[in-house]
């Protein structure tokens, strides 16, 4: 979901910029936590290894489309959302400057979707199911991650509707996205699913 | 606030697993348009999409020069997640000496 230049108006690029901007410099300097204790870095760096190469892991969806994991909800339930918007932030500048994946005028809308909107919707999301304190509940998680898809993809349909040059209607491009984005959800929830439960049968005390 | 914990939590092992299972298995992804590719196609306004003035290195996630496409991508990836490792890991050096300085 990652946007390229062109399809975003000069103001949505600005002002994403300055929001994510906003919410990034705020995590860090008060939310990560680093300020005290920076020793879980490291391990954030292994996280954004693996959800950086597992993005490149195109799986099919219906009719000649694809989709891959974002993995904000991986980050989110290991790290807690704050962290996880780094660790997914991270990852998209890499991918923006080094891979010419997403736009660079868009960067800042590609993370308030992906490094934020999903981070936050998803993790949140998660936390309402998951009755099971003491470990990982499957279907909070697959909800989770399945929201977390689907709100990207409603974020990028508003920025995309507000640039008029693409001359489409907030209605049509959103039922078009969250129609295939609701598809991809569903890879990205048995994903994460998968990878959660068992990294957590490896170390249930962790989660 | 969930503090991920150290290297050493087995996890990480299991992440760099999953991650090499990952860098092999992306060589054979599926090069269909994505759900906002398709919508662009679908909606006419893919055409509009210009390419950044900026270089990149490794355009669509591979090496440049490597004859073999599916080598160039893979070790592409592996250079990705590379890269991301050695970012988190100068941050938290940067972060320990700055850490240092303040408390002396």
């Amino acid at each position: 979901m990652h946007i390229p230049d062109g399809l975003l108006s000069s103001t949505v690029c600005a002002a994403s910029y300055v929001i994510s901007g906003a919410v990034e410099t705020y995590g860090i300097s008060k939310k990560s936590g680093m300020e005290h204790d920076h020793s879980q870095v490291p391990a954030m760096g292994v996280m954004a290894a693996f959800i950086f190469a597992a993005q490149m892991v195109n799986f099919p969806v219906l009719g000649g489309t694809s989709g891959h994991l974002i993995g904000a909800v991986l980050a989110a339930v290991v790290f807690g959302p704050w962290n996880a918007s780094i660790i997914m932030t991270t990852i998209l500048i890499i991918q923006c400057l080094l891979f010419g994946d997403g736009g660079i005028a868009s960067l800042g809308a590609n993370v308030l979707n992906m490094g934020i909107g999903a981070v936050f919707s998803g993790y949140y999301t998660y936390h309402l199911f998951n009755r099971n304190k003491k470990g990982i509940s499957v279907i909070a998680v697959f909800l989770g991650s399945w929201v977390s898809v689907v709100a990207a993809a409603l974020m990028a349909s508003a920025e995309l509707a507000l640039t008029a040059s693409n001359s489409i209607t907030f209605r049509d491009v959103s039922m078009l996205m969250v129609y295939w984005h609701m598809l991809i959800g569903i890879g990205e929830g048995i994903i994460t699913a998968i990878i959660l439960k068992y990294l957590a049968r490896m170390k249930p005390d962790f989660f | 606030m969930k503090i991920g914990s150290k290297l050493k939590n087995p996890i990480y092992k299991w992440l760099l697993i999953f991650l090499i299972i990952m860098l092999l298995l992306a060589p054979f992804a599926s090069s269909k348009p994505d759900g906002l590719e398709r919508v662009a196609i679908d909606r006419g306004f893919a055409e509009n999409t210009s390419n950044s003035s900026v270089m990149s290195i490794m355009p669509d996630y591979m090496i440049p020069g490597i004859g073999n496409e599916k080598a160039a991508t893979a070790l592409a990836g592996g250079a990705g997640a590379l890269i991301l490792l050695g970012l988190f890991y100068g941050a938290e050096k940067v972060m320990a000496v700055l850490h240092n300085k303040e408390r002396q």
